[in-house]
């Protein structure tokens, strides 16, 4: 299996989107892997933002556990504010916002909070945090779904912790490939691996345009498998289960 | 320095938290466990707590039956993430002893802002299309009203009867110094009728002035000394996170029975909280 066809290949696609440069709003979990990979990286300078009011500009110490691992990141500090500094007040500034999704919809709006079968949750469980307001106020707003079920894409999900405003431009990334997300979704790129032809038939199903020209996805180097692998072990270590289950995996 | 404001964390807990009293427990992301445990130790009951990342600690607080209601950002393991299993052992079986009331950290900010200002709302950006909106999240502190200005969402005002917040250094009177990151603490101190400093660190004030005061003492009611305070959380300069007791933490109260024993292993001491 190439590189490409897990979980390596998945986050040394989204770290690119940290590796455009700029000032990026990132979420818990995959957001902050893959930011970690970026700084390991060549590419434009970016500041990641994190919402209890943070502005990080390289590599933390050791790979923080969630965007509120202070001590984790700690060297790598610029700016502080607080958490209303970010979400309400800075928010349209921000070049790019990066967040993890749990259900998303072909609209682009996230169910994060879930429990129980992927297609049919039952209960909601509360608690979006601050997804709700950066999403609503994201310029480009960048969903993250590394999981391996492809019922985390959804026609509609039940309940909709965060939204897009309007007139964002919004992308799903996946471990299979690319969408933009709104009103009129098309798949933008595909990855050459296991269960891409799947992807594309659960995505036409769900009235996503799948027949415009698609974007292989690019090869990764080298030197982008050896760093997303180190920062998966390092992941590990930290507590990561996405991380241990994928170095179980290759 | 104006007064000595020192007391112990027992001693505050006892003043300052009672049944029916809202109590704000800080930090974002550097939870005061070691409030939330004394709380727990001292048989608190009713309590209306507003905490923006909830996490294990607002877990901890509603398996020990502490709360009435739950003023929330969000509530899971920040380590794995892994679940928080009271909550949602709670959410699960449709419980509803403790009332929930689902901000987003926007809000909730917001909601701190107008009880800091004395306002009894705050115009807030909208969260159209989403469920806070759509299916009244926020449990009735979120509504809209039409002004002369124009019409706005609205979120109620939150004005703790106290405020817990962690600094990592603090006088005697009261100055607090954060390192990092504020959250909605700062906020949060401004909005709360008695404000309790819980620190790292007490230092004279020269040595809190020349480390950069966050928090004046004139907002300060108390300062606890209580060197790591939000362990397991971790703090800038002291200690890291332990990853080890938060996951020791999520893998022992899946059950009912799993978060009894930790709760007696870890906070009461074998005595029922």
């Amino acid at each position: 299996m190439p590189d490409d066809a897990d979980v390596i290949g998945f986050l040394i696609r989204t770290a690119r989107e940290f590796r455009r440069g700029g000032w990026v709003f990132t979420g818990f979990h995959w957001p902050v892997l893959a930011g970690q990979l970026a700084y390991e990286l060549e590419g434009e300078p970016f500041t990641q933002v994190f919402e209890a009011g943070a502005g990080v500009h390289g590599a933390a110490a050791s790979v923080p556990t969630s965007t509120t691992d202070y001590p984790a990141y700690a060297d790598a500090l610029g700016f502080t504010g607080t958490t209303a500094d970010v979400l309400l007040a800075m928010a349209r500034r921000f070049d790019r916002v990066v967040l993890d999704a749990g259900n998303v919809d072909v609209r682009g709006r996230v169910n994060s909070s879930l429990i129980g079968p992927g297609d049919a949750p039952r209960v909601r469980l509360p608690g979006g945090g601050g997804a709700p307001d950066i999403a609503a106020r994201a310029r480009e707003l960048v969903w993250l779904s590394g999981g391996d079920d492809l019922r985390r894409v959804q026609r509609q999900v039940e309940h909709v912790t965060a939204a897009p405003g309007p007139g964002a431009l919004v992308r799903l990334h996946t471990r299979w490939g690319v969408a933009r997300l709104g009103d009129t979704p098309v798949l933008e790129e595909l990855a050459d691996i296991p269960g891409a032809d799947a992807f594309v038939r659960h995505l036409a199903a769900l009235g996503v345009r799948t027949d415009a020209p698609v974007t292989p996805r690019p090869a990764a180097s080298a030197a982008e498998n050896a760093a997303a692998r180190l920062v998966l072990r390092a992941a590990a270590e930290r507590g990561y289960r996405v991380a241990r289950r994928a170095l179980a995996e290759t | 320095m104006t007064g000595d404001k020192l007391i112990g964390l027992p001693e505050a807990v006892t003043a300052h938290v009672q049944p029916g009293r809202t109590v704000y427990l800080g930090n974002f992301g550097a939870q005061l466990f070691a409030v939330g445990h004394e709380i727990i130790r001292q048989g608190r009951t009713g309590l209306h707590v507003v905490i923006g990342s909830g996490g294990i600690l607002l877990d901890q607080l509603l398996g020990a039956g502490a709360l009435a209601s739950a003023t929330f950002g969000h509530c899971w393991s920040p380590v794995g993430p892994g679940p928080t299993w009271n909550f949602r052992r709670a959410a699960e079986s449709g419980d509803r002893a403790v009332t929930l009331y689902e901000l987003s950290l926007g809000l909730m900010t917001a909601a701190l802002t107008a009880g800091a200002w004395g306002v009894p709302f705050m115009p807030v950006p909208g969260l159209p299309g989403t469920g806070y909106t759509d299916e009244d999240w926020p449990n009735g502190r979120l509504s809209r009203v039409d002004t002369a200005f124009g019409a706005a969402d609205i979120v109620a005002a939150i004005t703790p009867d106290v405020a817990f917040v962690h600094v990592d250094q603090a006088d005697a009177d009261g100055n607090g110094v954060i390192r990092g990151p504020l959250g909605e603490a700062l906020v949060a101190a401004q909005a709360a009728r008695a404000l309790v400093l819980v620190a790292e660190e007490v230092v004279g004030t020269e040595a809190a002035r020349r480390a950069g005061i966050v928090i004046p003492g004139v907002l300060t009611t108390a300062v606890v000394h209580h060197p790591g305070a939000v362990a397991p959380d971790g703090t800038i300069g002291r200690y890291e996170r332990d990853v080890a007791a938060y996951e020791r933490y999520v893998a022992g109260t899946s059950t009912p029975e799993g978060f009894a024993a930790w709760l007696s292993e870890h906070v009461t001491g074998g005595r029922d909280a």
